[in-house]
């Protein structure tokens, strides 16, 4: 009785394993956009699965194991950087209204797609995370989550620990200044890109 | 000039959230309508490109410490 016993949370160990370490590479790189930095993001994700491990006997199997571990590492940096600084960086709601536009901005189509194809083929990864970076870490998580790994609403909204419209608003919100910083800085290198990606 | 009563459609739809229903509806929107269908490849792009850039590996090194804290042996 007790052998089976043992065996069968020996099995349910491995399978607990083999279910958190699957998501190992997203949550590396969604610790890369939480810190910007990665030996701290691999420290980061050390720390998620060390809490994990720990905590595995609250997880039940078969249920929602990425987004369980996605909260936990957003978490951990939260309270890392709450304990780091005292006055966390507050968002200015005008700020991003205003590089947001209305949403509608971000969407007027051009007249031609070719113009905004070569624009988004000719995107590097440095172009990208710079301009994600300028966006409040609420909003860059919202769009990562979702765009990056592919996340449904209701799995961010169990990450970020916010409403599903919400994260819908943010990820809206988030894409079109993602585009508008983009179109900016390309006519700025170029004199003539503001045109390429209202579409995109 | 896209219609502006699509925006929220399109971008819920972009991130594969909107109901079956929904879906039919836009899809059969975008059928007649050349500007949010241009609208919609771009944003589809737009999405796809940074996926394609932005998704990453975990390093190697960092696999070993996991191990190292599966097998108990330290962290």
């Amino acid at each position: 009785m007790t052998t089976t016993t043992s065996a069968m949370q020996e099995g349910q160990g491995d399978r607990f394993e083999v279910e958190v370490l699957q998501y190992l590479d997203g949550l590396y790189g969604y610790a890369i956009h939480l810190t910007r930095n990665p030996e701290d993001a691999s420290d980061l994700v050390q720390e998620t699965y060390a809490r994990a491990f720990k905590a595995r006997s609250q997880y039940r199997l078969g249920t929602n194991a990425r987004a369980w571990l996605f909260a936990i590492l957003r978490n951990t940096f939260l309270n890392d950087r709450r304990s780091a600084c005292r006055s966390p960086r507050t968002v200015s709601c005008e700020w991003l209204d205003e590089l947001a536009g209305e949403d509608q901005d971000g969407f007027e189509s051009p007249r031609s797609p070719d113009p905004q194809k070569s624009f988004i083929a000719g995107l590097m990864r440095e172009d990208i995370e710079k301009a994600l970076n300028e966006l409040p870490e609420e909003f860059r998580s919202a769009v990562v989550l979702c765009d990056v790994e592919e996340m449904s609403y209701s799995e961010i909204s169990q990450i970020l620990g916010i409403p599903i419209g919400t994260v819908r608003s943010r990820i809206h919100r988030g894409r079109a200044i993602l585009r508008k910083l983009l179109v900016e800085w390309q006519s700025s290198m170029e004199g003539s890109g503001g045109e390429v990606l209202k579409g995109g | 000039m896209r219609c502006s009563r699509e925006a929220s459609n399109i971008q819920d739809y972009i991130s594969g959230e909107l109901s079956e229903e929904g879906r039919r509806r836009l899809e059969n929107h975008l059928s007649g309508c050349e500007s949010c269908r241009t609208c919609v490849d771009g944003m589809l792009l737009f999405r796809s490109r940074i996926r394609d850039l932005m998704r990453v590996s975990a390093p190697p090194d960092l696999r070993d410490r996991i191990a190292m804290i599966k097998t108990g042996s330290g962290r």
